[in-house]
């Protein structure tokens, strides 16, 4: 039986038709399923995502007041039991805003996702980055089908995506208990030193991070937006785009999956494996 | 000095009735009665100055875009002796009892910067020394005393899951204060 | 009622005391057609439908004369929302292409951010309404010189409208697929800003903006949707239609608060509606309200089904009690549809929108109510409080007006062939690669979410045209914009040919097909003879172009499926924009894994020339660069070997030949050499060796700069014969003018003899940095 999962339309969200099309093309099903379902309705699903773009136009703050939904609630108690629960983007910003990343306290909320900063300008960016796996395969749910160390070319496109805290040593913490899950990074996995490598500033050139049991993962990038080769742009000194420029004229090859779709099958594996 | 320009939308504005609808319903504060969203700019000038800052606000509103659009916001410039704001730009509901504000200013006022940054390389202005934006959030509520003043308190800064809301404060500052005692305070208290 | 009797002058005076913007004659005119004085209402109805922006009434018989509108892929051309036509069939489903293209320039000029957040905001809810989702938008804008006079003040609209379009287009979650920005001293007053949306359905799901048949046997109810109605852009498309000043009072209500966030609930709302709806077998009508309002909404709604409409406008939700009947009647409050249903479903379609979509909590006072019922006879009747207070036949208010403009060529202009002074090649190439109209984008669209939906195959930047494809099938859509005013400048017939020209082109450089065209024409003041003349002549040539350039593997002209004309873009002060058509092309591919992007891939690949190079270098970057904009003389048109250079590309990358392509417009064969050398992106590693052989008839300058289109190819030198074969087959004009080459070096020479070499990295970094530095 393939794994269901059950992807949550806030208000205003818009990634959520792609991501379902994504999970499916990994082997899971999904469903679409709008924020004031009732509460009883969710828990029969094997995980959750909470896919990109702008619950509430990102009024007050993004993510903010999503992140007061009565679903949030009941995530919350499925997070409790071990379900995975990935945000996306904007997804990222609910869980933040909501206390489940990073998950220490009792739905205390220790990080933000502030506005980019050091890109020269402010407002929204969108480009394609590098990310490498920061963390042990099997610490998340988002990375059971990569190595620590993997690169992978994937793009964001966010105004306010810079991990941050006011609590000292929250990161050293995050760091140590291997909660920082992607970070951003060279085209050959080096340190991120800066805009456009590290495109927005973040703490530790963090782009996501889990709660302390990994079942539940804030991540900025869009691995829905890198799930099929044909996505993947032609020129990033990368051997995804080379393989991408060398499938010209085969449908299959650039149908075939691309360096996001190991997120969405690392899911798979998570829930298969739990079980 | 610093000068205040307080800008408001000359239309009905969705976030403010988000804010009010979220607040009602999701963190269950049903004493707001009702919520209104104020930008406020503080341009700081060098003291040397202080004579020309009235001009130089009164340009930049009249020549440029940056600060307020005539052609959608009113606004009001505070900072000088005597200054309050005046009747007409926000009063009390007849409903609400108390009013409060919530000033939140990111850590990183990286608006604040952008404005500075235009100001100094390209319209050539170097009297202004730091520029700073906030948004402030005009809260009515039906309680009194001292139950709104929390009320106020808890609204302004989100701890835990649906424990504040208007100011996270990983990257957020708010204040908090009776509106109608900031609103009639000098911006330049000595 | 309003008195329409008396001289002229009492006319006036009482037109003006109701705040109307019809000249005399009109009211008169509305008096004889309903054979009684107009109420307030009714006069606002006519105000509107009567306004340049309604009812084209300068623009419609030259439109109808010049431009192909039919072809076997049409299912819909011009006339409603928008024009629909056929992609192909794939996996058993058939598969439509619905587009849509409008200005807004007035808005922009006045609130950058919010006149172009609408400007979306309006387009892609004319695709939504036909049953469409939105899949791509593009803009064309074109701003004024940013270090030309008023500086300052034409900074600041470039960056709010950039700022706009962002904070509307990624919040919708509608991709940006392209789009072009122009600046020129022309815009400084009158920024345009043009936008297109373009829709995927499958044909069965082509939803009409009619009341359908069944009304005629059963009741249909009129259901508003969306956002309470208030004063907000009252007389808004008067509004468009009037010369621009500043100071004037009355913009205040021109513009409004752009809210993609209930749109994006009202399209996801009205989804479930219609999936609902479908399944029960309903037919519906649904149409959106954009300028005129209800009673443009509803009068067109049910005059193309041949009904008559009875609305209570008690019933219509508003913004404040004490709203006037003739703004309820008129308002362009944004973020509304209507629907015609029958009434058995009226309290299913209210329950999905206003409890499972809980429109009422996305924004205040938005909801669906019912606001009317369709009647047989012909009439739009309306009533507030029990009274009548407008009562019209639907065929009157529909029928429009049309005007006669005068007609009057310019003077011709002074001067022949001029140049610029022969200098230095490497410095004129340079000069062209960081002029701002020749210079990457990359400021502008890393702010769009280009990505969204994930259907992108190539990305804006990355090639001539943008390419998505449709999820699970091999068909993908291309699409681009274009439209330089230099040339228009010149002569406007070759303006807007050539406008037609470089959109087809730009898509045959991803190996896509047009199926259909679309246009915008930006203009003046139509009542001067000299405006109307160039307004005539950008008609003429893009008609002429659309029908020349036959799609390949058909013989029939690149239907124009929709489009919009904007009179006067002129500010009070006198400055006038140039002719500024904006043509926007679409395509199919077939199979999209042929697309390539400009970017060169290799070494040691063959560079083919596909096109004539012609004397002439009017219109050009580099007259443009040197400051010689508007002077000179254009390049010969040649329609005919444009068709046969675009349908030879399009077989080489159709059979799979090629590697990187790009279509030579601004900044000539150089320019087109240029950016394959640089990348789309910035991120190009091959170099290009380049010798040309040299023409008596040619300068170096005719033979780098001229824009007299084609194209190059970069192409493996194993596939030479085979691309020598089809380029004989087409017979084009074509040769290998080089190779590319392991160093990051592009090396010009003419005849053997080297009149340029320039590292890859100067020309990257000239290429880069321009906007920004002009508008950051």
């Amino acid at each position: 039986m393939r794994p269901h999962i059950c992807v949550i339309q806030f208000p205003g969200v818009n990634c959520e038709y792609e991501t379902a099309r994504a999970l499916e093309t990994a082997g899971l099903d999904a469903s679409i399923v709008r924020w004031n379902a009732p509460a009883g309705s969710l828990s029969d699903y094997d995980g959750f995502i909470l896919p990109g773009g702008f619950s509430y136009q990102d009024r007050v703050r993004a993510g903010a007041v999503a992140a007061g939904e009565d679903v949030m609630g009941v995530l919350i108690e499925q997070a409790a039991l071990g379900k995975p629960i990935v945000g996306i983007c904007n997804g990222a910003q609910v869980l933040v805003e909501s206390g489940l990343v990073p998950g220490i306290g009792a739905q205390s909320i220790d990080l933000a996702l502030a506005p980019n900063k050091g890109m020269g300008r402010d407002g929204y960016y969108a480009n394609w980055v590098f990310v490498r796996v920061a963390s042990e395969p099997r610490r998340s749910a988002i990375t059971y089908g990569f190595k620590k160390g993997d690169v992978l070319p994937i793009p964001i496109a966010h105004g306010e995506g810079r991990f941050t805290s006011s609590e000292a040593g929250l990161f050293d913490t995050l760091e140590k208990s291997g909660q920082v899950i992607l970070k951003y990074c060279t085209s050959d996995g080096g340190v991120a030193a800066g805009f456009p490598d590290d495109p927005n500033g973040s703490e530790r050139s963090a782009a996501a991070i889990s709660n302390p049991q990994g079942n539940v993962v804030a991540m900025m990038p869009h691995p829905e937006r890198s799930t099929w080769l044909r996505q993947v742009p032609d020129g990033l000194d990368s051997v995804w785009s080379r393989k991408r420029t060398e499938s010209r004229g085969s449908w299959d090859d650039l149908e075939s999956g691309g360096p996001g779709a190991g997120i969405f099958e690392s899911i798979k594996t998570h829930i298969e494996e739990r079980v | 000095m610093t000068i205040q320009v307080l800008v408001k939308l000359a239309a009905i504005d969705p976030w403010s009735f988000t804010v009010l609808d979220t607040l009602k319903r999701k963190f269950g504060c049903d004493e707001v009665t009702h919520v209104e969203r104020v930008k406020c700019w503080e341009l700081e000038f060098r003291p040397e100055a202080a004579e020309r800052a009235a001009g130089i606000t009164a340009g930049l509103l009249r020549d440029t875009v940056l600060l307020a659009n005539p052609n959608r916001d009113r606004w009001v410039i505070r900072g000088f002796p005597g200054e309050g704001v005046p009747a007409g730009f926000w009063e009390r509901s007849g409903d609400a009892a108390e009013a409060y504000i919530v000033k939140v200013t990111d850590k990183e006022d990286l608006a604040g910067q952008s404005l500075a940054r235009i100001l100094t390389s390209r319209l050539g202005i170097s009297d202004i020394e730091v520029v700073s934006f906030s948004t402030i959030w005009v809260i009515e509520m039906k309680g009194e005393g001292r139950r709104s003043r929390d009320l106020a308190g808890e609204i302004a800064v989100a701890r835990a899951w649906r424990k504040g809301f208007l100011a996270n404060p990983h990257c957020q500052d708010a204040e908090v204060y009776p509106a109608d005692e900031y609103f009639a305070a000098e911006v330049n208290r000595a | 009622m309003v008195r329409v009797d008396g001289t002229v002058a009492d006319i006036q005076r009482a037109l003006k005391e109701v705040g109307v913007d019809l000249a005399p004659d009109e009211a008169r005119r509305i008096k004889s057609l309903i054979g009684r004085d107009p109420s307030v209402t009714e006069l606002y109805i006519f105000d509107i439908m009567w306004s340049e922006h309604c009812s084209y009434k300068s623009s419609k018989p030259i439109l109808q004369k010049h431009l192909p509108t039919e072809g076997s892929r049409v299912l819909i051309g011009p006339g409603e929302d928008a024009g629909v036509v056929r992609l192909g069939a794939a996996e058993g489903k058939s598969y439509v292409l619905v587009v849509a293209h409008e200005s807004h320039n007035h808005p922009s000029q006045i609130l950058p951010v919010e006149g172009a957040a609408t400007g979306i905001g309006g387009i892609v809810r004319d695709v939504y309404c036909m049953g469409a989702d939105v899949v791509g938008v593009m803009d064309a804008l074109r701003f004024g010189d940013p270090d030309g006079p008023r500086a300052e003040s034409v900074r600041e609209v470039p960056a709010g409208v950039v700022r706009g379009i962002w904070e509307y287009g990624n919040a919708l979650g509608v991709p940006n697929v392209g789009g072009d920005v122009f600046f020129d001293r022309g815009y400084a007053e009158n920024c345009l800003v043009n936008v297109v949306a373009v829709g995927i359905a499958e044909e069965k799901e082509i939803i009409r903006s009619r009341v359908p048949q069944a009304a005629a046997g059963e009741a249909y109810d009129l259901i508003l949707i969306g956002k309470p109605t208030d004063m907000s852009g009252l007389g808004g498309a008067t509004m468009a239609s009037k010369i621009l000043d500043e100071s004037e009072e009355g913009n205040l209500g021109a513009v409004q608060l752009h809210d993609p966030f209930l749109k994006r609930m009202l399209a996801e709302a009205t989804k479930a509606v219609i999936a609902d709806l479908r399944k029960s077998g309903i037919d519906i009508g649904f149409k959106d309200l954009g300028a005129g309002g209800i009673s443009c909404a509803v009068s067109e709604l049910v005059g193309a089904g041949g009904f008559g409409a009875e609305l209570d406008l008690d019933s219509v939700h508003v913004a404040f009690d004490s709203i006037e009947s003739y703004a309820i009647a008129c308002s362009e409050t944004q973020e509304r549809y209507c629907l015609a249903v029958p009434s058995h479903a009226s309290g299913k379609v209210l329950k999905i929108y206003n409890d499972d979509f809980e429109l009422p909590h996305i924004y205040r006072g938005a909801c669906a109510s019912v606001i009317g019922r369709v009647t047989a006879k012909r009439d739009l009747v309306m009533t507030r409080a029990g009274e009548v207070v407008a009562d019209l036949p639907v065929e009157i208010v529909n029928q429009g007006i049309s005007y006669d403009r005068k007609s009057e060529p310019r003077p011709a202009p002074a001067g022949g062939d001029e140049r610029p002074d022969a200098g230095d090649i490497r410095s004129a190439c340079l000069s062209v690669l960081s002029l701002l109209s020749v210079c990457s984008k990359h400021y502008v669209y890393r702010h769009y979410d280009s990505e969204v939906k994930g259907m992108s195959v190539l990305k804006p930047g990355e090639a001539d045209a943008s390419v998505i494809s449709i999820p699970g099938t091999c068909l993908g859509v291309a699409t681009a914009v274009d439209g330089n005013p230099r040339y228009s400048r010149i002569d406007p017939y070759v303006g807007g040919a050539l406008a037609v020209c470089e959109s087809i082109r730009n898509i045959a450089s991803v190996g896509a097909v047009p199926v259909a065209l679309t246009d915008c024409l930006n203009f003046g003041n139509p009542e001067d003879p000299h405006v109307f003349h160039d307004f005539v002549e950008t008609v003429r040539g893009i008609g002429d172009a659309a029908r020349a350039l036959w799609g390949y593997g058909t013989e029939e002209p690149v239907p124009i499926v929709s489009g919009n004309v904007s009179f006067y873009n002129e500010s009070s002060s006198g400055s006038a924009i140039p002719p500024s058509p904006v043509v926007a092309c679409y395509g199919v591919l077939d199979d999209y894994s042929v697309a390539v992007s400009v970017r060169l891939k290799q070494a040691g690949s063959d560079l083919f020339l596909i096109g004539k190079r012609k004397s002439g270098l009017g219109g050009s970057a580099l007259m443009a660069a040197a400051g010689l904009d508007g002077r000179g003389r254009l390049p010969a048109l040649d329609l005919t070997g444009e068709r046969d250079a675009i349908h030879a590309v399009t077989e080489i990358i159709r059979s799979g030949h090629a590697l990187a392509c790009h279509d030579i417009s601004e900044g000539g064969l150089f320019g087109a050499l240029a950016e394959m050398v640089i990348g789309g992106w910035g991120m190009g590693e091959a170099g290009a060796e380049v010798d040309l052989r040299p023409d008596p008839g040619l300068t170096p300058e005719d033979m780098l700069f001229s824009e007299c289109g084609g194209f190059v190819v970069e192409t493996s030198r194993t596939s030479r014969g085979e691309v020598e074969e089809i380029l004989n087959r087409f017979a084009v004009a074509s040769e290998v003018i080089g190779k590319t080459v392991s160093d990051h070096v592009m090396t010009l020479k003419i005849g053997g003899e080297t009149v340029a070499g320039i590292e890859g990295s100067e020309m990257r970094e000239a290429w880069l940095s321009p906007v920004e530095k002009a508008i950051g």
